[in-house]
Parts: C-alpha cells; structure tokens; sequence
C-alpha cells in the first residue's frame, strides 16, 4: 500500500505519546489516547499480512471502534460522574515528561539496531515505535498520581504491546485478537468501576490515599 | 477412590451450608449432619479394606495441565492409618458441633471451612505429587486459620489467628525449599520419583532438616510450639478437637513421609528427635501444669503428647540405622499408635472441657468446682480421657507407651552399641517423667473442675449437654476403652504402616508385638473379671445385715467450711512449679498483710510464662522488624512505585541482553 501514508500514520502515533505526557488535563489525556487507538487501529490494513481480508476489516473496524470510541466515551463519563478535579496531578512536571518522551524514542529508534528484530519483524520499524509506546506507558503509570491517568497508561501499554505483535508476528488467529480486544474492554470497566468505589471510599482518585491497605 | 469422594462431598456439604440462613433445624443442622455421616461410613469402609490396601496404588485424578503438578493421589498403609483418627474425629467433632453453638451462632462459613479443612487434610494424606501436597496443605493451614477466628470480634483470638498465620507461612516456606529441592535432585514431583532416587549422605540431612522445620511447625513440638497454645483455646472446642487431635499430626505425617524416601536412616536424627520429644514431653506438661485455663493447659498437653510420638519415632530411627529390628517396629509402631490415642483422648477432653464451657461460660479452672454432681455423664467421659492421657492401665494411652518403653528397654538392655542404649535409656527416663506430671496436671484438672463445691457463685446448677454431644464424647471412650483393653484388636491397623517405616526385614519380629500386646490384653481383662467380681463379693458380705446411711464427710472438726476452703488450681501445682520453677519461669504472686490474724482475704497466684515466646521469638521477631524497617519505603504501597521497579528491571534486562 501507500508507503508514506504509513510512515505519516506511524509518526502520529508517537506524536500522540508525547501530547499525553504533556497534557496537564484528563480529557486531553483520553483524548490523546482515543486518537492512538484509532489510528494503530488501522496499522493492519496497511502492513503487509497473510491473513484473510474479512479477518483484518473485522479486527480494525472493531478496534477503532472499541479503543477510539467505546473506551474513550467510557472514561469520559466516569470522570464525569466522580466530579474530579481535571487536573492529571503529576509527579514529574509535564516539559520533563515530554523530554522523557523524546528520550525514549530515540532510544527506542537506537535500539532497533542492536536488538536483531530485523531477522524476524515483518515491519521493524513498528517494533521501535512499540517500545517507544511502552516506555511512555510505564512512565504515565509511574508519574501520575491520579487513577484515571493510571488506567490511560495502562491503555497506553496495551497499544504497544498490540504494535508489537503485529509488527513482529502479523497474523495471529482471529479468535485471539477478539480475545485480547474484549479483554481490554473488561478491564477498563472493572477499572472504571474500581474508580467509582475509590472515589466514594475516599472523596479522591489519587492514589495516593490507595497507600495502606486499611483505613 | 472413596476417600476422595469423602473429601469432595465434605466441602459440598459446607458450601450448602453457606447458602443456609440457619433458619430452622435443618438448615442448622445438615451440614454438620452429612459431614458426620459421611465420616462415619467411610470409616467403616475404611476399616473394612485396610488390609487390603497395598503399598504403591496410585491414581491419576485428573489430568490437568498445570506444570509439574499432576494430581497424583494414591494410598498405602501409612496414608490410611492416619485416615482412621481423621476419619473418627470428623465424625464425633461434627456431631458434637451443631449443639455446641446453640447458644451463640457460628457464622455461615463456619461448616464451610470444616469441611474444607477435613477435606484439606484428607488430601494431603492421599496426595502422591509435591504440588498437589502443598496446595492441599495450604488449604489446611487457610481454612483451621479462618475456624481459630471465628470469633472475629475477640481481640485475644484474632491475635491468636495472626500467629498462627504466620507461623504456618513459615512452614510452608521450608516446605516448598525442602520440596524444590527433592525436585531438583529427582527431576520430578512425583512421589514416586523421590522415593527411587539416591540422596547421598550429606544430603539427606539437609532434607531432614528442613523436613523437620517445616512439619515440626505444623506438629507443634518445643521449640515450634508457640503458636499452638494461643490458637488451641481460641477455636471452639470441636475445632480445636480436629485441630489438635488430627491436625497437628499432619505434621507428623508429613515428617514421617519424607523418611521413608530418604532411607536409610541416620543414626543422630533418631537422636535428635529423641531429644525434642524428651523436651517438648517434659517441659510440655510442665507448662500444663501452670496454666489456669483448661483449653490451653490441654493445648500445652499437646505438644507433650507430640513429644511422646517423637520419643516413638526417634527410638524406631535409632533402632533401624543400627539394625536392630525389633526396637525399630516397637518404637515406630508405638510412636503410630500413640498418633492415634492422643486424637481420641484429646478429642475427647476438648470435647469435655467444650461441653464444660458451654454450660458455665467460663474455661478459668478456678472459677469451676463441683461439677461432677450437674454434669455426671461429661465427667465420667473427661476420667476416662484423663486417665488415658497419662498413659494408665486399661486406657489406650498405656499400650502406645508401653511399646515406646518396650523399645526403650529392648534398646537400653539388649543393645550392641553404647549409643542405642543411651537413646533408649532417655527415651525411658523421659517418658518415666512426662507420665508422672501428666498424672499430677489430670489429677488437678479433674480434682478442681469436677470434684468440691463451685468456687464462684455465678455458676449455678447447669445440668449436662445435650445428647449428641454426650454421644460423640461416648464414642471416643469407647474408642479409648477398646484400644486400651483390647489391643490385639488393633495390630491388624498397626504392623503394617509400622513396616512402611520400619522396612520390610522387620516383618519378621511382628510376633513379639503381637505376644506382647495379647499378654497385656489377658492380663488387663482377667484383672478386670477378677477385680469385679471380689469387689462385688466383698460389698455383698460387707452389706449383710447392715443399713446404708449417708453423711457428711468428716471436716476435720470445722463446723462452718466453704468453697474458699478448698485447692486452687495454683495452689494445688504449687509443689510441683516451685519444684521446677527455673525451666518454667513461673510468677507467684502472694497478697497478704503478713499479721498472725490477717486482715484481709490472702490469696496466692502462680502462673507459668510461656518463655519461649515471651523471651525468644518476641525479640527476635522485633529485632527483624527493626532491621527491617529501614526497607519499608522500598515496599510503601504506591502502586505506580512498583510498576517503576518492573520497568527498571524490564530496562536492565534489555541493557544486559543487547548492550553488554
């Protein structure tokens, strides 16, 4: 398919990564996390797959409209619900985060060449892209003390991880990619609901009340 | 296999249970009522095959997928024997539970974790794979901690639960290196596997070890006591039944297991479980002997009575590394054999003393008194486990010491080396002593609680237990009675798991345990007749031509005594604690104003500290905490903290991998 256009779209992943560390409110947070899931939504469309056409429409018009719309909307009201403030609450200040942003792309991109993944990868190129996704993943869980940001990490981790698979693997039998896409799904409704009860529990989603196990 | 059913159907008749709101009697009491029936026929299956059971019948249950643990289970003689006390006291213990709440409720969980715990036990009996043994150990050790708390909102029995916690945790931790190992040198988790493989000498210490510490924790002998005295009185009284009657001997099960892959046998192990069990004997009584509550004093009599298995199996370890037959199958068939009396006559006097509590509300010796007059059938029931317990003619306690000292002697006398005789010789002196105080501390338990007058006010006239409750403390009399009269009857259930320890060139002295045990029998039996007809003769004679009168007993010329008059339970014990107040650390506690005429009420007040917990474990376990303390803010609780350490390991992982 269209070289640049993939290229463009890879790009615009990674720019989402770095619009989430630098977002200082929840909304922009999902928001930049709705766009990442729609667009590597399409990731196999473009990327060269054995797999049958039916089976690739069926799984990127699934995840787009699971992880651009379903979740996204889903979090959108808990945060709603709760009243919370918008704030993202960081530990790490945001020009900081996006530093770290770049940083771990690059090195991302550097590791591509020690890391022999070009033996193997269908798309190498998408394998750097997917660590880089994951270092900002495990970052936004890490710096941010707020739970709904915590549960966008965690999304943010998921979309490496299915960069990964499809960049390295390509094809996986349709039964496990619904699997993984109605698991995600799960967990972010039991998280949601977790959020609720937390909020009512203690007046806050900071995790910061979540420290001891009693009261 | 049955005994699997059993185990399936225990559990499902207390997950039934927690649907029930104990509404009405039979929602209150069905539970219990399967459980026990249940228990009941598979005993006598049980009883009816034993001699059909064969060393190596194993089955594989279910072939399920999850690595190394095949859910092998299987059965030989040495599995089965410790079946029989499971299987009786799960039968009388729920019996006697249903009517034991009537007054206070238990929770709807409460059969639940019965029958899980029963069911627990059963398959670690049964299990033939490491895996398989260690999960249905740990629901064992889970569901007796959530039986002790059951009354959650009792500080003392919370705390009680939290050691026992932990203390279970710490065995099963040697008990997964002690496995992980036998895996590591077999290539396997099978039982099989670990049996047929050599160990060299060095070792198979190192497995005894560890074996030893991880069962002894559950078996509760001095030094891993601790746990068992607090948590013992805290369960209710039929749990602490199955806890201490059975439970415990998981432990011993579990150590005795190990042995027999981990043959031959080391002389000094026989030497030192020889040493622990004189310990845990002596100074178990001695512990008993200070202690006013009547649920820990028998809890205390607990670990004396592990102590007295131990003397058993280390006589039987020294007596087949040295080649000596004979004192291997007495000392391993008494060890056995005293697993199984000390679970009918311990389940029988915490059934009492349950039975006591429930009908005066108080388990302070010193607050009862005189209640062989309102409770006559669980009094006569409590004699007949008391006299057992210290190990007396007629009464099962006896035979099993008597073969332990039958091996002691043998071992002492006709040895050919100077080591067999010095263990033989201990085991007799220890066990000499732990009879004589365990005489003394029964003869005050019995004496203060039942015989005199109350001792406080409060306690009125209570009347006796209910019928199914009387009935279960029948049954493990009867039980007691029959052993200790008839003990040839019991051979048939004894030699062969003895075998299993004792290896099979033993088979060839069974004869001497079987004369010994008939000689025993016909002797007991024949003093019996005889002593029941002179006494019957003589009261005939003696009632010729007379009136029968009653009258007070003659009070020394005091015309006007009173309940304060009489013993306490710290007076009573006091001889005996002063005689070895250094190994008990006792307090006394005198309250008097030192006038010829006094003029106030003196008392005096002796009680003996548990100083292995108060001066060892306590320091110890602050000084770990103190160390400790310092790592706390590495383990804080921020979640997000500990997705850092994954991903800083996940970073050193690649950096290792592709950099380096």
């Amino acid at each position: 398919m269209n070289f640049d256009f993939l290229v463009w779209l890879s790009l615009a992943i990674v720019v989402c990564n770095l619009y989430m560390l630098a977002a200082s409110r929840l909304t922009t947070m999902i928001r930049g996390v709705a766009i990442q899931g729609f667009l590597l939504s399409m990731l196999p469309l473009l990327l060269p797959s054995p797999a049958d056409p039916f089976h690739t429409t069926l799984l990127v018009v699934l995840g787009m409209a699971i992880k651009g719309i379903v979740i996204p909307r889903y979090l959108f009201r808990a945060i709603r619900d709760v009243r919370v403030v918008r704030e993202v609450d960081p530990s790490v200040g945001y020009s900081l985060s996006a530093a770290y942003g770049f940083i771990t792309s690059a090195f991302a991109f550097y590791i591509l060449r020690k890391i022999p993944f070009s033996s193997v990868a269908v798309s190498p190129f998408h394998a750097s892209i997917a660590i880089a996704t994951a270092f900002v993943g495990i970052f936004l869980i890490v710096a941010r003390r707020n739970v709904v940001s915590q549960i966008i990490g965690y999304l943010v981790f998921e979309n490496s991880a299915f960069i990964l698979a499809i960049s390295i693997a390509a094809f996986q039998p349709l039964l496990v990619e619904m699997g993984v896409l109605l698991d995600m799904l799960v967990g972010v409704f039991i998280m949601v609901m977790a959020v609720h009860h937390i909020h009512t529990q203690h007046k806050t989603i900071s995790i910061q009340s979540l420290e001891r196990l009693t009261r | 296999m049955p005994y699997i059913v059993y185990a399936v159907v225990v559990v499902l008749a207390g997950v039934i249970g927690l649907g029930f709101r104990g509404e009405n009697r039979a929602q209150k009491y069905l539970p219990a009522a399967v459980i026990s029936l249940c228990s009941f026929l598979t005993l006598i299956y049980l009883l009816w095959t034993f001699r059909w059971i064969e060393p190596d019948t194993v089955v594989r249950l279910i072939n399920w997928q999850l690595p190394f643990a095949g859910m092998v289970a299987g059965i030989d003689p040495l599995s089965a024997f410790f079946l029989i006390p499971l299987l009786i006291l799960a039968a009388c213990c729920s019996l006697y539970g249903p009517r034991y709440f009537s007054g206070h409720p238990a929770g709807r969980s409460h059969w639940f974790f019965f029958g899980l715990l029963l069911s627990g036990m059963v398959m670690v009996l049964l299990a033939r794979n490491g895996v398989l043994f260690i999960l249905a150990w740990e629901i064992m050790s889970l569901s007796s901690f959530f039986l002790v708390i059951t009354d959650k909102k009792n500080p003392p029995a919370m705390r009680a639960g939290w050691i026992y916690f932990v203390t279970a945790h710490i065995g099963t931790a040697f008990l997964l290196a002690l496995f992980f190992l036998f895996a590591a040198l077999s290539g396997s988790f099978d039982f099989v596997a670990w049996k047929g493989a050599q160990y060299g000498g060095g070792t198979a210490d190192v497995l005894f070890i560890f074996a030893l510490v991880a069962f002894g924790l559950k078996a509760g002998f001095i030094p891993f006591h601790v746990w068992l005295p607090l948590a013992h009185p805290s369960a209710p009284s039929h749990v602490s039944a199955l806890m201490s009657g059975i439970m415990i001997k998981m432990g011993i099960y579990g150590l005795l297991r190990i042995l027999t892959f981990i043959v031959p046998y080391h002389a000094w192990w026989g030497a030192l479980l020889i040493a622990l069990g004189g310990v845990s004997g002596v100074l178990g009584v001695l512990f008993a002997i200070g202690q006013h509550d009547i649920k820990r004093l028998l809890a205390y009599h607990s670990v004396e009575n592990i102590g007295i298995i131990l003397l058993g199996i280390g006589i039987g370890i020294t007596g087949a590394a040295y080649g000596s037959n004979v004192i291997a199958l007495f000392g391993f068939a008494g060890g056995l054999l005293h697993v199984l009396n000390h679970a009918l006559f311990k389940g029988l006097l915490f059934l009492g003393a349950g039975a006591v509590i429930r009908q005066t509300g108080s388990g302070e010796i010193d607050n009862l008194g005189g209640l062989i007059k309102t409770m006559p059938r669980t009094a006569l029931f409590f004699l007949v486990g008391s006299v057992a317990i210290c190990g007396l003619p007629f009464f099962n306690g006896f035979i099993s010491e008597l073969l332990i000292y039958a091996a002691g002697i043998t071992g002492a006398v006709h040895a050919s080396s100077p080591a067999l005789s010095i263990a033989g010789v201990a085991g007799i002196v220890s066990l000499a002593l732990i009879g004589g105080l365990a005489a003394a501390c029964f003869t005050k338990v019995f004496g203060i609680v039942f015989l005199g007058e109350p001792r406080t006010k409060t306690i009125g006239a209570p009347g006796d237990v209910p019928a199914p409750m009387v009935w279960a403390m029948a049954l493990l009399a009867a039980f007691c009675i029959i052993i200790g009269m008839g003990s040839p009857f019991i051979l048939p259930f004894l030699i062969r798991p003895a075998l299993v320890l004792a290896g099979p060139a033993a088979e060839a002295v069974t004869d001497s345990i079987t004369s010994l045990t008939m000689t025993v029998s016909v002797m007991l039996c024949s003093f019996v007749i005889t002593a029941a007809l002179v006494a019957g003769l003589v009261k005939v004679f003696l009632r010729k031509g007379r009136t029968v009168t009653r009258a007070a007993t003659w009070d020394c010329g005091y015309s006007r005594p009173e309940p304060s008059m009489q013993y306490t339970a710290s007076s009573f014990a006091a001889p005996i604690v002063d005689h070895f107040k250094i190994p008990l650390a006792a307090h006394k506690k005198i309250l008097s104003d030192g006038k010829l005429f006094p003029g106030i009420a003196w008392s005096f007040h002796s009680e003996a500290e548990d100083w292995f917990l108060t001066r060892l474990y306590s320091p110890a376990l602050e000084l770990f905490d103190r160390l400790f303390a310092s790592l706390r803010w590495f383990q804080n609780g921020k979640a997000g903290q500990y997705v850092l350490y994954i991903a800083i390991t996940l970073f050193c992982l690649i950096v290792w991998k592709f950099f380096l």
